[in-house]
């Protein structure tokens, strides 16, 4: 591997939804590439560059919903994994969740596909549906927040 | 009826069994070498007459089958089987309306690793985003495979693929030159021959389980018109017995799933390596919509398209190859 080939590379992992990019060759050349936070505010756990803005507006909602009590405990749920975010099973089907519904714990929140791979995000509390924070049928980034919940 | 079996060696298996060899079997024997009375042999025999099988009651010398169902039943399957984990519980009905539901629901429930789900027709078989997926009845193999692997969600992707690469191996080894569009779709010649439908239950950070379905065209001598699609019995210009396909693509589904427990790059290299899609101009619709040049599979399985503009990564969508009418028109 040359750095032209490093090049490559960073210019791919750069422009994909990747953040970590690790590789081994056959003469056991290992590269590991990061994408590199964007430093402002401390990120809480790894959270994908480009999920910047959605968690502004997450810090902004957290702050208007907390505003008439404080105690009120809310919950983001976020995005396991890459894929386009769908909010009901089929097209012509009812949303698995609306705003204002309370939710099981098992409950599905939404499906993220990635390549034909349904993937059905269920809730893991009982809780009720503040906010759904990403528009159905499109792309959603690593840990990009979807649902604002709150225990009940 | 339905049936649930976990085991190869129950009693109605075991009678079928010993009416397969071909001869003419007495009440008497088959309650000796099965161990339950004659009466519950009888009761047996009603059941499989009931199930399709033709058998023959001779008031002197016993029992004799003259033909058997073109059905995938368990105890059909147990004498091909040549797999370790998978197919060793079988769900089998008729008509169910959707293999994936049945599995999800047992699933749910607690069904173990490699139980697969078998119909032989599906009232609203389904594609992606709910798409009707035709299930002609004992024409092809409508399955669906519960997995559960340990494995972070975060890297579920490839299990997408595996599907895609049981039906490959299969249709290669016959000798049918099929390929792989992107995701998983299985192609002979422009016709689609196979469809899979992966749906994961996610329980946090983990998977939860999987489940695999798979449609597979055996049988079937004709398609409506408006469907480009093909069967392996058209490709081979010979009919096939549908319970030796299913046995032989459980091979490979579970020497593939062994594999990618461990490793996924392999298979990004064989779907990179059959790929229908590489090298073409193809159009991206659903989710995003944009056209370009299909340029790699990236090791995490998305889709790389080169536009003019720059490199997309493509996690979903639907993909298409553009017809070379519209390419000159421009």
């Amino acid at each position: 591997m040359d750095l032209r080939d490093v090049k490559d590379l960073v210019k791919l992992l750069d422009e994909s939804n990747l953040f970590k990019l690790e590789l081994e060759d056959t003469n056991g050349f290992k590269l590991k590439l990061e994408k590199g936070y964007q430093a402002e505010k401390p990120p809480k756990g790894p959270i994908v560059r480009g999920a910047e803005s959605v968690i502004v507006s997450e810090d902004k909602l957290l702050a208007e919903m907390t505003k008439p009590n404080p105690d009120q405990e809310l919950l983001t749920v976020t995005a396991p994994m890459v894929g386009t975010f769908f909010r009901a099973p089929a097209p012509d089907a009812e949303p698995f969740a609306k705003e204002g519904i309370t939710v099981e714990p098992g409950d599905t929140l939404c499906i993220i596909e990635a390549m034909k791979l349904m993937n059905e995000i269920t809730a893991e509390f009982r809780g009720r549906i503040v906010k759904i924070l990403a528009e159905n049928g499109q792309p959603v980034e690593y840990n990009q927040p979807l649902f604002l919940l709150e225990r009940v | 009826m339905f049936l649930q079996r976990y085991d190869s060696q129950d009693k109605m298996t075991q009678i079928l069994f010993l009416l397969s060899q071909g001869e003419t079997v007495s009440g008497e024997v088959m309650s000796q070498k099965v161990g339950v009375s004659r009466n519950a042999i009888w009761k047996q025999i009603n059941n499989l007459r009931e199930l399709g099988y033709e058998i023959l009651a001779e008031t002197k010398s016993g029992y004799r089958l003259v033909s058997r169902p073109d059905r995938l039943y368990p105890m059909e399957f147990w004498p091909y089987r040549k797999t370790i984990n998978f197919g060793n519980t079988i769900y089998w009905d008729y008509d169910i309306p959707s293999t994936n539901d049945k599995a999800q629901e047992l699933a749910r429930a607690g069904a173990e690793e490699g139980t697969i789900v078998l119909a032989e027709t599906q009232s609203q078989g389904r594609g992606r985003r709910g798409r009707a997926w035709q299930s002609a009845p004992s024409q092809g193999i409508y399955l669906s495979l519960i997995l559960r692997p340990v494995h972070p969600l975060a890297e579920a992707s490839p299990y997408t693929f595996l599907g895609a690469y049981a039906v490959l191996r299969f249709c290669r080894e016959l000798g049918i030159p099929a390929l792989v569009k992107w995701p998983n779709d299985i192609h002979v010649n422009g016709l689609k021959i196979s469809g899979i439908l992966t749906e994961l239950s996610a329980t946090g950070q983990d998977i939860g389980h999987i489940v695999l379905g798979l449609g597979l065209n055996v049988n079937q001598k004709e398609f409506p018109k408006d469907i480009p699609a093909t069967s392996l019995s058209l490709e081979l210009k010979q009919p096939l017995s549908r319970v030796d396909v299913l046995a032989r693509l459980l091979v490979y589904l579970e020497e593939g799933y062994r594999r990618l427990n461990q490793d996924s790059k392999w298979l990004i290299q064989v779907m990179r390596e059959n790929s229908l899609l590489l090298g073409k101009e193809v159009v991206v619709t659903g989710g995003v919509e944009l056209e370009g040049t299909a340029e790699d599979i990236a090791l995490d399985g998305a889709l790389l398209i080169r536009t003019p503009e720059k490199l997309v990564k493509v996690w979903a969508g639907d993909v298409s190859v553009r017809p070379r009418e519209l390419k000159k028109d421009k």
